[in-house]
């Protein structure tokens, strides 16, 4: 029997799932669904909402994986689906984000990010900073949020966000600058910083 | 994560990494079961862009080696155009394509310049 596991790269598991074996790709979602819900949660702030875009964006690129020309990460293919399904979710619904609730009024939409610290205090206080940095960057613009989020949080390197968001390196490093800018500008809205 | 280089980072740094819900990789593969297994592409197709590249990286170096008429210069630009165009990397796009264009055009200018140079201190030599 061929096991799978985690010894088979990216690559391999592609190739198998191209071949018609869909355990291959049942073992890619296993790998990878946390780093796709991360960035879709970062994108849209709504653990609900990621979740569909993250089963929806598995499922695009099952349907996909035949065109898939191993030419990037599979990690990259995946967020580039996952900003365009967040960028047509978002441009779909009338409101900018229902995350965007007025401050001091919790939707409880965070409560499953914040850590469960031994000290009550700290804990809130840490929660209240995640709770706000959140906030803050929910009023960015989408490309803000996803260069930021592919940044900071992916730790990817110019040329690969270039490749996810499908600008050039020159142009993704301008509007990383002011993305980090428009944060900190937020933030000190929020006066978390 | 990135390096704590800035306030920013330190910040991002204090964000928990969330975890996917825990059903959403059956919910997943509920749905891929139903669906066909994926068709594969053609083993093969035309990319007009990498033809266009390849064949006109090849026009120059045959008018190049037609005006140098030099073996040795011919090896070398044989060599360079050979390393630049089978470069595993190489993967021509529009834009790409018209940079290998040019690039092979410079290297062609400048092989024949020097081979047309190099054959008139030969001549003068012997």
């Amino acid at each position: 029997m061929v096991t799978l596991g985690n010894t088979a790269s990216d690559a391999e598991l592609i190739r198998r799932t191209q071949a018609g074996d869909k355990r291959a790709f049942s073992e890619l979602v296993k790998r990878h669904q946390d780093a796709v819900y991360n960035v879709a949660y970062r994108l849209v702030g709504d653990p609900e909402m990621a979740r569909d875009l993250t089963q929806e964006a598995f499922i695009s690129m099952y349907r996909g994986i035949a065109s898939y020309r191993h030419e990037a990460r599979f990690t990259t293919w995946a967020y580039v689906i996952v900003r365009n399904l967040c960028s047509t979710r978002i441009k779909k619904n009338a409101r900018e984000m229902a995350y965007l609730t007025p401050e001091g009024e919790s939707d409880g939409k965070l409560e499953h990010v914040a850590a469960m610290d031994a000290d009550p205090v700290d804990g809130a206080l840490r929660h209240e900073l995640q709770s706000g940095m959140m906030a803050a960057l929910m009023t960015l613009s989408m490309s803000h949020r996803l260069v930021l989020t592919l940044y900071y949080f992916e730790a990817m390197g110019y040329e690969e966000i270039a490749t996810v968001v499908g600008f050039p390196v020159g142009t993704v490093k301008t509007h990383l600058h002011r993305a980090k800018a428009a944060m900190r500008r937020a933030m000190q809205a929020k006066e978390l910083v | 994560m990135r390096e704590p280089d800035d306030e920013l980072a330190r910040l991002f740094a204090s964000l928990p990494t969330v975890s996917a819900p825990a059903s959403l990789h059956d919910d997943v593969m509920t749905v891929i079961d139903r669906l066909p297994a994926p068709t594969l592409a053609p083993g093969w197709s035309i990319d007009w862009v990498e033809v266009f590249t390849f064949a006109s990286s090849a026009a120059v170096l045959a008018w190049q080696l037609h005006q140098t008429a030099s073996w040795l210069t011919a090896a070398t630009a044989l060599r360079t155009w050979t390393s630049l165009f089978f470069m595993p990397t190489a993967w021509p796009t529009p834009v790409s394509g018209l940079m290998w264009f040019l690039l092979a055009g410079g290297v062609a200018l400048v092989v024949a310049e020097g081979g047309s140079a190099f054959g008139a201190v030969n001549d003068k030599l012997t």
